[in-house]
C-alpha cells in the first residue's frame, strides 16, 4: 500500500483554490504526464496519463470521482487507473484551510497497486506517487499565483 | 507484440540521434544495451513509441585519454570495461567493478552510459562515478555540457539529463591502485543490495566513498570521508568511520533487505572496501 | 557380432543419447511446432488476488485486426468442464475449478478471458485491449489466520477456508498418549516449509488440433503426464478417450509443475474444435511464476516424545497445508505423503498427523520435487538435531540408536509402511568417511577458536519412491511397456513413463541392449506419444526407472521365451537345449541372431505350429510395494558473522538407490536435487504481500541457485537391492532434494549453535541469520539454547561402525 501526506501552501483564497481543483484544465496541467482530462459528468473525470519514473513510464487510463465534497473545505478524489502494467486505485482526501492571504491544503492519499506494477515496480511506486503529488501542488501554486485565465 | 509497438531508428551519428530525439520529443527513448529498457518494455512498464538505437554511433564508443582525463564513451559495454588493460592500469576501480555486473550476456550488451542514465538505485556504475568524481559529458539540442557526478543522480531513476539530451561520455581522472568495489548482491537480480566504491587518494590524504543500493539514489558517504580526513588509515579509524556509513540516508526496505540490514551492510562493506583499497599500493 | 562378451551397458556411466540434440538446439519443444493455420491464444489474467468482476468489455479486442475471437467464462466454461483433482481425499470441499474465472477471481494470475488471434503477437496486444473492471474483495493470504473465526473467505460460497481435514495415526491413539505421558521429555518445535516456485526452464505450452473428419483431437503439451491427461481430458471436453492423442515433444523440465491437467490444455483443445484450426499457447515466464502450481507451503507444530537415554517414542504433527485457491491434480495428497513419512528412518513406536488444508487467495500448491517427502524429512531431521541437542547427545549417535539395522528389514514403520531393504548405518559410515569426518570436526574446532561460525550438518534420510502400488494410488500405480524386435533385428522399446530430462532413452536402452544382446545403437526408446505409447502412468515420484524399466524387462522376458521356440524350431533342437548369449540362440555349434530370427518371425513361412507371427510383447508391471531409497548427506558451512552469508564448504552425499543402471544419470539427479535444496534452504521463497500480490513474480525477485552457489559435491553410494522388483532398483529423482534440505539447514543451525539459536525457518537468508546473530531474533516457538549447553561439542569422533553392507564404489 502506498500512503502519502503533505501540506501545501497556495497563494489564493479558499474558494478560488476549490474552484481550480474542479477545473479539468487546471487538473490536467497539475498532473504530470496527463495528456488528456475531461469531465464526463459532474465530478467525474476521465484521463489519459503517462505515469512513471525515468524509463519506467507506462500509459494508463484513469477515472477520478469527486466524493464527500464539503464546499469549499474538503473533498475526496477516488482515483482508478488501468494500464498494461497493472491497476491502481486510491483515495486522496484534501482539506483546505485559510492560511494568511492564501490557503493551505492538507492532502492525505492512500492507494493500492495490482499486477506487474505491484511486483516489479514496487520500489518505484512510492517515489513516483510522491513526485506526482509534489508536482501537482507546486504547479497548482504556480497557476494560482498568476493572474487568472492566463493559460499557456 | 511482447512490448508495446514502437518505431525503431538506428542513426549512425550523434547529430542524427539528437535530431531524432528532438523530432519525437517525449515519445522517444534512447536504446543503448537494452538490458534495462527492454525488460521494462517486455513487462509493458515502459512503452516508448520510438526507440533511437545508439549502437551504430561510433563516436559514443571506446576508451581514450585526453587532457589528463580518461574519456569513456557512453556506449562502451561492461565487458569492454572489464577487459581493458589500459583501465586496469589507469583506473582500476572500473575494471574491478565491471565483472561484478550481471552475467556475461548482460556485460556484453549493457553499457556504462545506459546504466548511469537509467539511474537504477541498485546499479553498480553510479557509485563508481560518484567515488571517482566523474564528469558526465552530455550532448543536447543546444550543444554540449558537463555535469558533475555529484549533481547527476537527482532521485530514484532520475538524472540531471534533460529531455532530448544524450549522455556522450564519462570523464574520470586516473587513480592509483588504492581502490575497491565491494558488493553484496540481491540474490535474484544480482544488482547491489549494497555496493560500496572507494578511492583512496594517498597524495591528498583523502578517501572517497560512495554507496549504492540502500537509498533512492547512490550517494557519497561524506560523513565517513570526513571522519577519515587527515589521519592514517588504521583499522580502528576505518572501523569507527564506517559506523556512520548510512547516517542520514533515507533507507530502502523491501523483501530482499530491510532498512536495518541495508544500513548494516553499508557499514560492513564500507569498512571492507576501505581496508581493501588501502591495502592496495 | 563381437565374439568376446561385451561389458554390460547397465552400470556404465554413459552419456545420454538425448544430449546431442538437446545441446545442439535441434530438439523439438512444443513451441517449435508449426502447424499450418495455427491460431494463437493469449490470456487476460487478474491483477487482483480476490475481486468481483463487474464488467468485461471485449469489443476493442474483438475489433483488432487479426483477432479471431475473445472468450470469457460464459462462452467456454460449460464446454471445458471442471479441472480434475484426482487425490483421494474424503470430505474435500472442492470449489468448482473451471476454465475461466466466472464473476470472481481468486488469485493473481487467474485467467479471466482468452484471446485467439492469427499470430501470437496480435493475441498479446489484443489481450491488453480486454477491459475488465474489478471490485476488490478482502484477501486471504495467511493460512493460519484463514482458519480463525471471522476471517475473510477465499471462496465465500464454501462458507469456510478449510478445504479438508485429514488425520493418520499408528492406530491406537490411547497408546500414543500413553507414550507421550511416559516420556521423559516432550520436545516441541514449529516449522514453516515455505512456498516455492518450481521454475522449469521451459514454461508450459500446448498446441491442440482437431481433425473434423476423424473427430479426433491431438494435443501436444509440455507435460510430465500425457497418459493421465488423456485419461482426464475426456471428462472435461467431451471427446472420447480413444479419439484423443496426447504428444509430449521434448519437455524442458517439470519438477512436478507439469504433473497436472491445466485449464489452458482444456481451453486450447475446446477452441481448436470450435474454431476448426490448431490453437497454440505458450506460457510467459510471468504466467509460469503466477499460474503454474507452487510447491511446499506447510506449517507444522511438531512434538516428539523421547526418553532421556535418547530412545524415540512417538511423534505428533499438526500441519496446516496451504492449498492456494483451488486443489489441482494432487494437491490434497501432498501432505498425506508427509504423513506417510513422518517417522523417517526411525523406530518410533507411534505417530499421529493431523492436517488442515486451507484455501487462500494464492496460486494452488501441488507436488513439487519430493512432494510432501522433503517436508517430512526436513522436519524429522531437524527434530532429530533439536532432540539430540536437548539431550546433549551426539546427533549421529542419536540417529544410529534410533534407526533400524540391516537385519531389521523389511522394517515396519509406525506409519504403517514396510520399508523394503536398507543399511542406514553403512550409508552413514560411508558418508562420514568421504567427508573425512574427524578432520571436519577439527576444522570446525579450529574455526570456532578463531571466532568463526562453522557448522556441520548430517541427515539420514529415507524416501518413498516408485509411486506406487495401485492400491496406494488413485488412478493406478502400475507402469506399461512394450518391446518390439523389428524385421531388421533392431529393437524398439516403448515406455509408458514419460521422461522429460531424466535420461530414460539412455538407461532403458542400456537395460534392453544387455538383455537382448544388442549393441545399444540398435535400441531405440520411444515415449510421450499416446498413439505410440498406448498406456502409461508417466513420470513423477521417482517411479519411471523402477516401474517403467521393470515393465521393459517383463516384455523382454516374454520375447526371449517366444523367440526361443522359434530358434529351436529353426535349429531343430529342443528349446531347453538352446543357450542365449550375446544376442544369439545357440545349440550344437549352430546359432541364430536377431537378424535371422526377426525376419523369420515376420515372414512367418517357417514357424513352429501355433507360433504367432511377429516379435512384440507388452506388459504392465504392478509393484507390490513402494521402494525406500535412503542415504546420508553431510554438509559443512561457514557463516560470515558480519553479513550472515552462508557458504557451503563441503558437501557429501551417499545415496542408496539400489543397483545403478547409469551412475552418470544418478549423479545428475542427485546433483540437481541438491541444487534445489540449496535454493530452498538458503534463499528461495515465493512471496505474496497482504494484498495477495505476487511479489516474486519475476526472476529478478525470485532467486534461483546459480553456478557459483553450488559447492563441489562429493558423491558416493551404497547398494542395497530392493526385493520388490527384478532389477532391485529404487529410484533417485528426488533423493537430492529430500536428503539435502535438512542437511544444509542442520549445518547452518550447528554453526549458530554456540550463539544459542535453536531454530530458524527456511530460507536461511543472510538477513535472517544476521538478525538471529545480532538482534537475537529466532523464529516463533524456538526457545534459545540454554547458556550452559552452547559450548557442548555436539558431534564426536566416536566410531560409528561400518554397517553390515559391503559398500559400493564412490
Ligand atoms: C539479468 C540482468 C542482470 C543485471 N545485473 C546488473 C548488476 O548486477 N549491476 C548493474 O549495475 N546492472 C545490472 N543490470 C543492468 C545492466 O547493467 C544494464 O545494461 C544497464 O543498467 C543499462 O544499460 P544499457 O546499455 O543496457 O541501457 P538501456 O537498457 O538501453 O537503457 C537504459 C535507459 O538509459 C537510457 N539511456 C541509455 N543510454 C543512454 C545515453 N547514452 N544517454 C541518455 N540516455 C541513455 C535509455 O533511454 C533507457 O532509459 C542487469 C541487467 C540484467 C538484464
Amino acid at each position: 500500500m502506498v500512503e502519502l501526506s503533505g501540506t501545501y501552501q497556495v497563494p489564493a483564497a479558499r474558494e478560488a483554490v476549490y474552484a481550480a481543483l474542479q477545473d479539468p484544465e487546471v487538473l490536467r496541467r497539475c498532473i504530470e504526464g496527463c495528456d488528456q482530462l475531461t469531465e464526463t459528468e459532474p465530478g467525474v473525470y476521465d484521463a489519459q496519463l503517462r505515469l512513471g519514473l525515468g524509463a519506467i513510464r507506462g500509459r494508463y487510463t484513469g477515472r477520478a470521482r469527486l466524493r464527500d465534497a464539503h464546499l469549499p473545505e474538503s473533498f475526496t478524489l477516488a482515483v482508478e487507473g488501468k494500464g498494461p502494467g497493472g491497476h491502481v486505485r486510491g483515495d486522496a482526501r484534501l482539506v483546505l484551510a485559510d492560511a494568511g492571504i492564501g490557503t493551505s491544503i492538507a492532502c492525505h492519499a492512500t492507494g493500492d497497486v495490482a499486477g506487474a506494477l505491484a511486483a516489479v515496480g514496487s520500489r518505484l511506486i512510492q517515489a513516483a506517487a510522491a513526485r506526482l503529488m509534489e508536482r501537482f501542488f507546486s504547479t497548482l501554486a504556480e497557476i494560482l499565483s498568476r493572474p487568472a485565465a492566463s493559460g499557456d | 507484440m511482447i512490448s508495446a509497438p514502437f518505431d525503431y531508428h538506428r542513426p549512425s551519428s550523434l547529430a542524427e540521434a539528437l535530431s531524432l530525439l528532438a523530432r519525437h520529443g517525449d515519445d522517444a527513448r534512447v536504446l543503448a544495451g537494452g538490458h534495462s529498457l527492454v525488460p521494462a518494455m517486455k513487462l509493458r512498464l515502459a512503452e516508448p513509441r520510438v526507440l533511437v538505437d545508439l549502437s551504430r554511433v561510433a563516436e559514443l564508443r571506446g576508451i581514450s585519454e585526453k587532457d589528463g582525463r580518461i574519456v569513456i564513451g557512453a556506449m562502451t559495454t561492461h565487458a569492454e570495461l572489464a577487459s581493458s588493460s589500459f583501465l586496469a592500469a589507469k583506473c582500476p576501480l572500473l575494471t574491478e567493478t565491471a565483472p561484478q555486473i550481471g552475467d556475461i550476456q548482460v556485460r556484453n550488451k549493457g553499457t556504462i552510459g545506459g546504466s548511469l542514465a537509467h539511474a537504477d538505485p541498485a546499479a553498480d556504475w553510479p557509485p563508481v562515478a560518484l567515488a571517482l568524481d566523474a564528469e558526465m559529458e552530455v550532448a543536447g539540442p543546444s550543444g554540449s555540457r558537463m555535469i558533475a557526478a555529484a549533481g547527476f543522480f537527482t532521485d530514484i531513476m532520475q538524472t540531471a539529463l534533460r529531455p532530448g539530451e544524450v549522455l556522450r561520455a564519462i570523464r574520470v581522472r586516473p587513480t592509483g591502485p588504492s581502490v575497491a568495489y565491494v558488493k553484496t548482491e540481491q540474490k535474484a537480480s544480482g544488482f547491489a543490495l549494497c555496493g560500496v566504491a572507494v578511492v583512496v587518494d594517498r597524495a591528498a590524504n583523502r578517501v572517497s566513498v560512495a554507496i549504492t543500493g540502500i537509498a533512492a539514489t547512490p550517494f557519497r558517504a561524506s560523513q565517513v570521508e570526513r571522519a577519515l580526513e587527515g589521519g592514517p588509515l588504521t583499522a580502528e579509524r576505518i572501523g569507527e568511520a564506517a559506523r556512520v556509513a548510512a547516517a542520514g540516508a533515507q533507507l530502502l526496505s523491501d523483501m530482499h533487505g530491510s532498512a536495518d540490514y541495508r544500513a548494516h551492510l553499508a557499514q560492513v562493506n564500507v569498512r571492507r572496501a576501505i581496508v581493501r583499497a588501502s591495502a592496495r599500493t | 557380432m563381437a565374439d568376446t562378451p561385451r561389458e554390460p551397458y547397465v552400470g556404465r556411466a554413459m552419456k545420454r543419447v538425448e544430449d546431442p540434440r538437446l545441446l545442439q538446439g535441434i530438439a523439438t519443444y512444443v513451441d517449435d511446432l508449426r502447424l499450418t493455420g495455427t491460431l494463437h491464444a493469449a490470456f487476460v489474467r487478474s491483477p487482483y488476488a480476490h475481486a468481483r468482476i463487474t464488467r468485461i468489455s471485449t469489443a476493442a479486442a474483438k475489433a483488432a485486426p487479426g483477432v479471431v475471437g475473445v472468450f470469457v467464462a460464459s462462452d467456454v466454461n460449460q464446454a471445458c468442464g471442471i479441472v480434475p483433482c484426482a487425490a483421494d481425499m474424503p470430505n474435500l470441499k472442492n470449489p468448482q475449478h473451471r476454465a475461466l474465472a466466472d464473476g470472481r477471481v481468486y488469485f493473481v494470475g487467474h485467467a479471466v478471458a482468452v484471446v485467439i488471434a492469427r499470430d501470437a503477437y496480435t493475441a498479446r496486444d489484443a489481450a491488453l485491449l480486454v477491459d475488465v473492471d474489478y471490485e476488490p474483495l478482502p484477501v486471504v493470504t495467511d493460512p493460519e489466520a484463514a482458519i480463525k473465526p471471522g476471517s475473510p473467505l477465499t471462496h465465500p460460497d464454501l462458507g469456510t477456508n478449510v478445504a479438508f481435514e485429514w488425520s493418520m495415526s499408528t492406530g491406537d491413539d490411547a497408546e500414543l498418549e500413553r507414550l507421550f505421558k511416559s516420556a521423559d521429555r516432550v520436545i516441541r518445535q514449529r516449522m514453516v516449509h515455505q512456498r516455492l516456485t518450481p521454475v522449469a526452464i521451459e514454461p508450459r505450452g500446448c498446441v491442440a488440433s482437431y481433425h473434423r473428419g476423424e473427430q479426433s483431437l491431438t494435443l501436444w503439451t509440455s507435460t510430465q503426464i500425457p497418459h493421465l491427461v488423456r485419461t482426464l481430458l475426456p471428462g472435461m471436453i467431451g471427446v472420447p478417450e480413444n479419439k484423443i492423442r496426447i504428444v509430449t515433444p521434448e519437455v524442458g523440465g517439470g519438477f512436478g509443475s507439469k504433473l497436472n491437467v491445466y485449464i489452458e490444455e482444456a481451453l486450447c483443445s475446446h477452441l481448436a474444435m470450435r474454431l476448426h484450426a490448431p490453437v497454440k499457447w505458450i506460457e510467459t515466464r510471468r504466467e509460469n511464476m503466477s499460474a503454474t502450481i507452487h510447491g511446499r507451503d506447510q506449517i507444522g507444530d511438531y512434538e516428539v516424545a523421547v526418553k532421556n537415554d535418547g530412545t524415540l517414542l512417538a511423534i505428533k504433527s499438526r500441519t496446516i497445508a496451504d492449498i492456494g485457491s483451488y486443489p489441482q491434480l494432487l494437491t490434497p495428497a501432498v501432505p498425506t505423503l508427509t504423513g506417510l513419512m513422518l517417522t523417517g528412518c526411525y523406530k518410533y513406536k507411534a505417530m499421529r498427523m493431523d492436517v488442515t488444508g486451507v484455501y487462500t487467495n494464492k496460486m494452488s500448491t501441488d507436488a513439487y520435487r519430493g512432494a510432501g517427502r522433503p517436508e517430512a524429512t526436513y522436519l524429522i531431521e531437524r527434530m532429530a538435531d533439536i532432540v539430540a541437542n536437548e539431550l546433549r547427545m551426539d546427533p549421529i549417535r542419536f540417529r544410529q540408536m534410533n534407526s533400524p539395522t540391516s537385519s531389521d528389514f523389511p522394517f515396519a514403520t509406525a506409519c504403517g509402511l514396510s520399508y523394503d531393504s536398507g543399511d542406514y548405518h553403512a550409508a552413514l559410515a560411508k558418508a562420514r568417511r568421504l567427508a573425512r569426518w574427524n578432520e571436519l570436526l577439527d576444522t570446525r574446532a579450529r574455526a570456532r577458536k578463531d571466532g568463526k561460525l562453522f557448522g556441520v550438518g548430517v541427515s539420514t534420510y529415507v524416501e518413498i519412491c516408485a509411486l506406487g502400488p495401485s492400491k496406494a494410488m488413485s488412478a493406478g500405480g502400475w507402469e506399461w511397456g512394450c518391446v518390439r524386435i523389428e524385421f531388421s533385428g533392431k529393437a524398439t522399446v516403448i515406455t509408458g513413463s514419460t521422461p522429460h530430462g531424466q535420461g530414460q532413452e539412455t538407461s532403458f536402452a542400456q537395460i534392453a541392449a544387455d538383455r537382448l544382446g544388442l549393441p545399444i545403437e540398435d535400441v531405440v526408446v520411444l515415449h510421450g506419444d499416446t498413439n505410440v505409447s498406448h498406456y502409461g502412468r508417466d513420470t513423477y515420484g521417482s517411479r519411471a526407472t523402477v516401474l517403467g524399466g521393470t515393465a521393459i524387462v517383463m516384455c523382454i522376458d516374454k520375447i526371449l521365451a517366444k523367440t526361443r521356440t522359434l530358434a529351436a524350431h529353426l535349429l531343430e533342437v529342443k528349446p531347453g537345449d538352446l543357450t542365449f548369449e550375446g544376442g544369439r540362440f545357440s545349440a550344437n555349434g549352430k546359432s541364430l541372431g536377431w537378424e535371422d530370427l526377426a525376419p523369420a518371425a515376420y515372414v512367418a513361412k517357417n514357424i513352429p505350429p501355433g507360433f504367432e507371427p511377429g516379435l512384440e510383447a507388452s506388459s504392465f508391471f504392478e509393484p507390490e510395494n513402494f521402494t525406500f531409497p535412503f542415504g546420508t548427506h553431510i554438509a559443512a558451512v561457514e557463516i560470515d558473522r558480519e553479513t550472515g552469508e552462508t557458504r557451503i564448504v563441503k558437501y557429501v552425499a551417499v545415496d542408496d538407490c539400489g543397483p545403478q543402471i547409469n551412475p552418470l544419470l544418478v549423479a545428475g539427479q542427485v546433483q540437481g536435487g541438491i541444487a534445489h535444496s540449496i535454493g530452498q534452504v538458503l534463499f528461495e521463497r515465493t512471496v505474496y504481500d497482504e494484498q495477495g500480490q505476487l511479489i516474486t513474480g519475476e526472476l529478478m525477485d525470485y532467486p534461483l541457485p546459480r553456478a557459483h552457489d553450488i559447492p563441489e559435491y562429493v558423491l558416493g553410494s551404497t547398494v542395497t537391492p530392493s526385493p520388490s522388483n527384478p532389477m532391485g532398483i529404487k529410484g533417485v529423482g528426488e533423493a537430492g532434494t529430500i536428503g539435502a534440505t535438512p542437511t544444509i539447514a542442520n549445518a547452518v543451525m550447528d554453526a549458530l549453535y554456540p550463539l544459542g539459536v535453536r531454530h530458524l525457518d527456511l530460507p536461511l537468508t543472510p538477513e535472517k541469520i544476521w538478525r538471529a546473530i545480532h538482534l537475537g531474533e529466532d523464529d516463533r516457538g524456538g526457545a534459545r539454547i540454554p547458556e550452559a549447553d552452547r559450548s557442548a561439542p555436539r558431534y564426536t569422533t566416536a566410531d560409528v561402525g561400518e554397517g553390515a553392507l559391503e559398500v559400493g564404489n564412490v
